[in-house]
């Protein structure tokens, strides 16, 4: 018997700058949502973790120039960054999408790091991608003519 | 973000943080926190007010704890909250950085 595709519940989208102010501001709303839902600490928990990882990636790694370089706003003069996040509350999980027209980086694939040696080998950095994969039950990463999409689910 | 710094007995100090410990928490403590660590030796990171751990956050405490380290001492995280527990455990970070609560006798950890 086929399967029938997750209904809709409810939905949200909103567009946010690829600046490291609006990764606080998206988390903000992000959280208003959740409590709108009534959502378990821990999932919320959970989403804020993705959120905050993806968003900070983009934000520092998305711009075609450096980090150092880019625009306060994220991007550069010629292509600012932008970053939509959809939410989407499936009767069995919630699905988080977030675009951006940022560099190509497909987070499906990227290495997931831990800290897995002695404290004097231990490069600082990288641990975001195993915290997305961690605390999230999946991860689906899309290349699309406008940039990188990324949805990510989480279990209700 | 707020950072409080005060000296314990036999040379240690303890740090307090509240707040996010996200990006816009990192950047603002970065200096701070890894300025104290290398002038310290032996460390307790409070971090039971810190409500939300990202990866930013955790370098700063793997950069600290290296200073630490480099001064022949050890940087402690103390009464984490739960969820920033999990954090920090997914990331084995416990492995390197020992999580203490407050019935484990300083002197134990430290050798004091």
């Amino acid at each position: 018997m086929p399967c029938s595709p997750p209904t809709v519940e409810s939905g949200w989208r909103r567009v946010f700058s690829g600046s490291i102010a609006d990764v606080a501001v998206a988390s903000a709303w992000v959280e208003r949502i959740t409590a709108s839902l009534n959502l378990p600490g821990q999932l919320t928990f959970a989403m804020q973790v993705c959120l905050e990882e993806l968003m900070s990636n983009i934000a520092r790694h998305g711009s075609v120039h450096s980090f150092a370089t880019a625009l306060p706003s994220g991007g550069d003069a010629d292509n600012p960054l932008s970053i939509s996040i959809d939410i989407r509350v499936l009767d069995d999980r919630i699905a988080m999408t977030i675009e951006d027209n940022g560099r190509p980086f497909d987070v499906e694939k990227a290495p997931a790091k831990v800290v897995d040696r002695p404290l004097e080998q231990v490069q600082p950095g990288g641990l975001g991608i195993q915290l997305i994969k961690n605390f999230s039950h999946n991860i689906e990463y899309r290349r699309t003519d406008a940039g990188n999409r990324v949805t990510v689910d989480f279990m209700r | 973000m707020k950072l409080e710094t005060v000296d314990l007995e036999n040379g240690v100090t303890k740090i307090s943080l509240s707040g996010r410990l996200d990006i816009q928490g990192a950047l603002k403590i970065d200096s701070e926190f890894t300025a104290i660590a290398e002038a310290k030796k032996n460390i307790v990171v409070d971090l039971s007010e810190v409500t939300f751990l990202a990866s930013l956050g955790i370098r700063t405490l793997i950069v600290g704890a290296k200073a630490a380290a480099n001064n022949g001492g050890k940087l402690v995280l103390l009464n984490p909250q739960p969820n920033v527990e999990s954090v920090l455990r997914s990331s084995n970070v416990d492995t390197v950085m020992p999580i203490i609560n407050d019935a484990t006798p300083l002197a134990t950890v430290f050798g004091a």
